[in-house]
């Protein structure tokens, strides 16, 4: 969120405000659950319509030589296929929407929150939590289908001592459940931490050139602008990575191969 | 005959030179370019670094909270989240060895891919 700062006398600028969530109209508390449609809830519509406004402006009037539109729909469907059969092979092609829902949504989340005056959904460990825990939920769920009992294997490492084995089945345990938290504060944390950094440089520059010391100002601006760079190579490259290690969990979960 | 033969090995002659110079020119601007790779090794060493961090934090916070949650549930205070505090420790450094013999083996099979000898096939 460059340089849309909420100026409270120069150098007050608080780099979290952009974090807060505020109910844009309230809706009724149901079974404890405060249903209010937020600006997080807003922007996570957005990016929802854009997807599929992307989606079908792609689809639509296909022809064998594609036009513009067409063109960015099959690059980023080949992008995610590819990515499903190198890592997952061709049985994961069943799991292929899943995958490119997700990769889509996080991609336009991060890529919506690089504008100014914009909400960053996943700069919010709840809702990257959410969804690496569907992945989760999905990856445990599709090794028990295919494997039955017979996915408790994972657990055991091969080729260890009788005596060791209670030991490193736990921490093989607890190493399975540290995935959908790694997962989620991964992306969060690059999210967060890469939006701090930018309202704090943007504060700066805000506050020298309002103090009058424009000269001053540059070097911050500059780097503020190299950042902004930086944040949407972050902003891919997490929606990628985010993308890639759910492949990886599901080819886990299928071909149980370590 | 004589004089067109001559011509032709001269002409052969040059034609060689010409190929090492764009030998070697190829090469000088092969070295140039080195650099930039570098630095990309450079940037992805960063973003290791990051995951790894996160992994075994990430362990050490699992433990952590699995043992507070099971001491609630038997009332055994404070023995369950100290050994699973040290068994989250161990995941999360498992978790990251794994990592790193993943991204180890990524750039093993890029080296090899790059260091194949010129004029292989493909090029």
């Amino acid at each position: 969120m460059p340089g849309n700062s909420n100026a409270e006398g120069g150098a007050g600028i608080d780099p979290m405000h952009q974090f807060e969530v505020h109910a844009l109209f309230d809706l009724p508390t149901i079974a404890g659950v405060d249903t209010s449609f937020t600006n997080s809830s807003l922007w996570m519509v957005i990016a929802v319509g854009l997807i599929t406004t992307f989606m079908v402006a792609a689809s639509r009037g296909t022809s064998l030589v594609p036009g513009r539109m067409q063109m960015l729909g099959e690059m980023a469907y080949g992008f995610v296929a590819s990515m499903v059969k190198e890592n997952v092979g061709l049985e994961g092609m069943k799991y292929f929407p899943f995958v490119f829902s997700l990769f889509m949504f996080i991609l336009f989340c991060n890529m919506l929150g690089m504008l100014p005056y914009s909400f960053t959904v996943t700069s919010h460990l709840i809702v990257t939590f959410a969804l690496a825990a569907t992945v989760f939920c999905l990856v445990t769920l599709v090794g028990f289908a295919r494997h039955g009992v017979g996915f408790l294997k994972l657990f055991v490492p091969s080729g260890i001592p009788v005596v060791l084995l209670p030991l490193l089945v736990v921490i093989e345990l607890i190493s399975y459940l540290t995935r959908p938290v790694s997962l989620s504060v991964r992306l969060f944390g690059n999210m967060m931490a890469g939006h701090t950094m930018l309202k704090i440089f943007g504060g700066f520059v805000v506050g020298l050139s309002s103090a009058g010391l424009i000269p001053l100002a540059i070097a911050p601006f500059a780097l503020m602008v190299a950042f902004t760079g930086l944040e949407l190579l972050i902003a891919g490259l997490q929606a990628y990575v985010f993308t890639i290690l759910t492949c990886i969990y599901l080819n886990e979960a299928i071909h149980m191969d370590h | 005959m004589e004089p067109e033969d001559h011509q032709q090995k001269s002409d052969r002659k040059v034609k060689s030179d010409r190929l090492q110079d764009l030998e070697s020119k190829i090469s000088e601007s092969r070295k140039k370019r080195q650099p930039v790779q570098e630095n990309r090794a450079n940037a992805s060493m960063l973003g290791l670094a990051w995951r790894l961090t996160i992994e075994m934090l990430v362990g050490i916070g699992v433990g952590g909270y699995l043992g507070w949650w099971l001491d609630r549930a038997f009332g055994t205070k404070p023995i369950m989240m100290l050994v699973l505090l040290m068994l989250g420790m161990a995941a999360g450094l498992l978790n990251s060895v794994r990592t790193v013999a993943d991204m180890r083996r990524k750039l093993d099979e890029q080296d090899e891919h790059n260091l194949r000898p010129k004029g292989s096939q493909d090029e």
